[in-house]
């Protein structure tokens, strides 16, 4: 099981996503969304929105194992 | 002597000052930088700002971003603060001060913190305006501002 987040605009999109997925990569989990959430995997698919792994950047094709946070991070506006 | 927070409460600049200067006797020079939330909008005004932030990785980025301002001038101390939660127009958002024993230093790391915190650290806002609720887009004026601290260019 892979835990999902997501925050800022792709939160709202989110809305209804189940918590947690069965995903070998971010990039399948982005896939497996598009079926029922194609507003949400569409702005997955912005190349500003970064993925991380438990809490660190990486890319979308980054192996995941059992228990792994994913997280879905649109351009930050801190500060 | 670093120190950094994420929290709803407002803070005390004259506090944090006055920590950042008591941290050595080494200390020559304090600049202290507070953002404020801004009534951005021209025509119109905003009623609140909501931040949103990603607990556990905001905090690792920021230690990050504080190391490598550490690593990168000499640095005798540095505190930033960000708050999360509705805030309104005016409210104090943001604080980054930083002590060396010369100005330069300081200057540059306040400046350097706060180009990065903007544009690396996970925090979103959203603003409420007439009763609607908006996520804030970023800037490229920000990260622009970010891209003259990359080693390339120094």
């Amino acid at each position: 099981m892979i835990n999902l987040l997501f925050f800022g605009r792709l939160g709202d999109l989110a809305e209804g996503v189940p918590a947690t997925i069965v995903a070998s990569t971010p990039a399948e989990i982005r896939q497996l969304l598009s079926a029922d959430y194609p507003k949400l995997a569409a702005e997955l698919s912005q190349p500003q929105v970064l993925v991380s792994v438990n809490q660190a950047i990486t890319d979308w094709d980054q192996q995941l194992s059992h228990g792994s946070e994913v997280a879905f991070l649109p351009p930050v506006t801190g500060g | 002597m670093i120190r950094i927070r994420i929290q709803q409460e407002d803070f005390d600049l004259a506090g944090e000052y006055q920590q950042l200067r008591e941290l050595s006797p080494r200390v020559g020079a304090v600049v202290t930088f507070s953002g404020l939330v801004r009534d951005f909008e021209t025509d119109d005004s905003i009623e609140s700002l909501s931040l949103q932030h990603y607990p556990g990785m905001t905090e690792k980025l920021l230690q990050e971003i504080v190391d490598q301002a550490h690593q990168r001038w000499s640095l005798i101390g540095s505190t930033v603060i960000h708050r999360v939660g509705q805030l309104l127009p005016g409210d104090q958002i943001v604080f980054v001060g930083v002590v060396s024993e010369h100005r330069a230093d300081a200057f540059e790391a306040a400046q350097f913190l706060m180009d990065y915190l903007k544009t690396r650290a996970t925090f979103w806002k959203k603003v409420s305006q007439n009763g609607e609720q908006r996520w804030i887009e970023n800037k490229q004026s920000d990260s622009a501002a970010a891209e003259r601290w990359s080693p390339d260019e120094n």
